[in-house]
């Protein structure tokens, strides 16, 4: 059943993570996403990627004051996973496409969005490999990640002390770094020496 | 170098900036010369970097349970669902025209005393098949109708054996015959049934009696001069009843009328 959801609602859903309104976004422009990588040689997991970049970009630009959307969240978010896809496709068969082949956001800014969109891209992979990580290391992460004091991961985790948690953050970090190193998707896009 | 690369948590120090300013200096002189270092630091930067906003991991991980969760929706399509709805449409229709069937037919009795097969009864193989069994057949009318009267099955479309042999034949030398009703007639329940006949010299009356299944009388026309007799049906109950026309004291025929 589609619902009368809003643009304003929908964007509102997005920038506090809402899961119904995620859902809803889904269901109504994932198909769009999916003609889109569809026809240009990209599969079901391509799409979803492509579809899950394009909300963390819009999430980031919107989380930017200065940034004000002028345009639907379905067209705006068809314009970012359009140009995501190009760039990817550039990258990956190092094929040369025409300018006018974009959809430009902003004329002027194809190489900030270039980098942005790379953050992303990492992002995910990083998050794919976090979540990859034992269970231990990854709730520690998490925690980590979420501010949580040291003191109070060591009573969660059933360490000894703050001391402790930080030597087994480290740890875990650099199981990340090696499993993300050891990674060939990473490889491919990382200028790494 | 492969002092800091085991040693990993002097990185993560650096990256928190915990070293100690000469821990540090020698930290970057060994990245200076080592590539494999510098990457290290550069991406452990990043991972700091890009796990810094807890409110886009959250979103991350909330598209992605989303994404799951609708993949793993089945979605029926429509011509799928539409079929679907045919075939139990079909069904009910089906069952309850079976239903409404079987309860005009034995409106005397409920469902569940005359079906065999909720009721069962140890009577062998067929046993579901009422009157099946050979070696109980009766031999004369009279044991016929005891087994017909005594019967759970009986009902008011049950026959009686002892007229069922008799419908149709005449009486030869009888001076009337019978044109209307056939032998076995079926009719609705408030339909008007015509009696006629003739006669084939002398005017002799006519007698017309209907008698039901249990054998009771229904009704009873006697001495009847006219060629015809109308029977309304309309306050008959439904079953099965036989009719005997008889002139000058003798039976002239027998049929059944069958009201529905």
């Amino acid at each position: 059943m589609n619902l009368p959801y809003t643009n304003e609602w929908l964007i509102k859903g997005l920038m506090e993570g809402r899961e119904p309104c995620i859902k809803f976004i889904y269901r109504e422009y994932f198909p769009m996403i999916m003609s889109i990588v569809g026809c240009q040689h990209g599969n079901m997991e391509d799409a979803e990627d492509i579809f899950h970049d394009g909300l963390i970009i819009i999430f980031n630009r919107l989380k930017n004051k200065r940034f004000n959307l002028n345009c639907s969240l379905k067209t705006y978010l068809f314009s970012v996973c359009k140009n995501l896809w190009r760039r990817r496709l550039e990258r990956k068969y190092r094929l040369l496409y025409a300018t006018d082949s974009y959809v430009y956001e902003d004329a002027g800014s194809y190489q900030q969005e270039a980098e942005e969109e790379e953050k992303v891209e990492k992002f995910r992979l990083y998050k794919k490999h976090l979540n990859e990580m034992p269970e231990f290391c990854r709730v520690l992460l998490t925690l980590y990640i979420s501010k949580t004091p040291l003191h109070d991961i060591a009573r969660i985790m059933n360490y000894k002390d703050a001391e402790y948690v930080k030597a087994r953050k480290y740890y875990c970090k650099n199981l990340l770094r090696k499993k993300i190193l050891n990674d060939p998707e990473c490889k491919q896009f990382m200028n790494y020496e | 170098m492969s002092d800091f690369l085991t040693q990993s948590h002097w990185i993560g120090k650096f990256t928190d900036k915990e070293l100690s300013p000469e821990e540090e200096s020698r930290l970057l002189a060994q990245a200076s010369h080592n590539p494999l270092l510098r990457n290290e630091l550069r991406l452990d930067e990043d991972i700091n970097e890009l796990f810094d906003d807890c409110d886009r991991i959250r979103l991350s991980d909330t598209i992605r349970s989303a994404i799951h969760h609708e993949k793993s929706r089945v979605i029926l399509p429509l011509y799928l669902k539409i079929a679907a709805s045919l075939i139990i449409l079909i069904t009910m229709t089906a069952l309850a025209g079976l239903l409404v069937n079987y309860s005009r037919q034995n409106p005397g009795q409920s469902l569940i005393d005359n079906n065999p097969l909720l009721k069962p009864e140890t009577r062998g193989l067929f046993g579901f098949l009422q009157g099946f069994r050979m070696q109980d057949m009766p031999a004369t009318p009279a044991r016929r109708r005891a087994l017909a009267m005594n019967s759970k099955s009986f009902n008011s479309y049950s026959r009686r054996p002892e007229y069922e042999f008799l419908i149709g034949t005449a009486t030869r030398d009888v001076t009337v015959f019978v044109i209307t009703p056939l032998p076995r007639i079926r009719c609705k329940s408030d339909s008007q049934l015509q009696f006629s006949w003739r006669w084939v010299s002398e005017v002799v009356p006519v007698s017309l009696e209907i008698i039901d299944n249990r054998g009771r009388l229904m009704l009873t026309a006697s001495q009847m001069m006219d060629m015809s007799y109308v029977l309304n049906t309309r306050q008959w109950p439904r079953g099965l009843y036989y009719y005997k026309i008889i002139a000058a004291d003798e039976l002239v025929t027998i049929g059944s009328i069958s009201i529905y």
